[in-house]
């Protein structure tokens, strides 16, 4: 026989020092894991890509970033003079202002092309199931750059 | 017991509880009942002020093993599902370091990719 108030007690530590010990355990295998993942790593894991798909992919990716990282760097010019041109009360109806903006959407939306036709240029590679899945969950960031626009 | 002399018994019965008579004019068999009642009263009130004038209610160990048993398979059952939450969370953010490098607009707005004109 025990009394209640020791069972509780009892109860309390054992649950609790069962949550801490498997939590820590998993959370420092999880740590471990994605300690030294990269992105790319990260997608063929996530995609199940096997080693075949995954050289004409990685490919892919290497002939796509510089690309990519050209028109990162246009966007990010022409955001920051916008920004400048925001900033100068001077500016505020000037035609500057307009073209700078018009320039940001037309950019945003060439960003939009060349992510989606990249996609799918990588969900060709893949298999219908992983591609299926991999689009979608790509295609979802598409709403999300909108709203990083507007913000 | 018969049917009819179970039903004439409990008429009889029936008279006897509504005819309105004093505490004093209990009989034995009532007091009992009512000494029962008061007894077993689960009142949270008078079961709080019972455990604590006749002690704390003690459990067998049978009990007390298949609540510890019970407490155990719960915290390994919450750590399962609370790091698997937090295995979602390390890998979107994951996705998010992978679609920042394929697409300009949020490539530009990450802090590795931040591009000042003047840096590049």
């Amino acid at each position: 026989m025990r009394s209640l108030f020791s069972t509780l007690v009892l109860c309390a530590i054992v649950g609790l020092l069962a949550f801490g010990g498997v939590y820590f355990w998993k959370k420092s295998q999880i740590d471990h894991h994605h300690e030294h993942l990269s992105a790319f790593e990260w997608f063929c894991e996530e995609f199940d890509v096997g080693p075949e798909e995954r050289q004409k992919i990685e490919a892919l990716h290497l002939a796509y970033f510089p690309e990519c990282e050209d028109h990162c760097i246009h966007y990010a010019d022409t955001k920051k003079t916008l920004a400048e041109i925001i900033e100068d009360p001077g500016l505020d109806q000037h035609p500057e202002h307009a073209k700078a903006a018009e320039q940001l959407a037309q950019l945003k939306k060439e960003a939009d092309k060349e992510f989606i036709d990249f996609i799918y240029s990588v969900a060709g590679e893949m298999d219908p199931k992983s591609s299926e899945r991999y689009l979608q969950r790509m295609k979802g960031w598409l709403e999300k750059t909108t709203e990083i626009v507007v913000e | 017991m018969k049917k009819e002399t179970f039903d004439q018994h409990l008429e009889e019965a029936t008279e006897q509880l509504r005819t309105n008579r004093g505490a004093d004019d209990l009989g034995g068999f009532e007091r009992g009942v009512w000494a029962e009642i008061a007894l077993h009263d689960e009142r949270w009130t008078t079961r709080a002020v019972q455990i604590f004038r006749e002690g704390i209610p003690a459990l067998p160990m049978p009990a007390v093993a298949g609540s510890v048993a019970v407490a155990l398979v719960a915290g390994v059952l919450t750590a399962l599902v609370q790091s698997k939450a937090y295995g979602e969370s390390l890998s979107e953010s994951m996705e998010a370091q992978y679609v920042s490098s394929i697409h300009p607009v949020l490539r530009s707005e990450s802090e590795g990719h931040r591009h000042e004109s003047s840096g590049h």
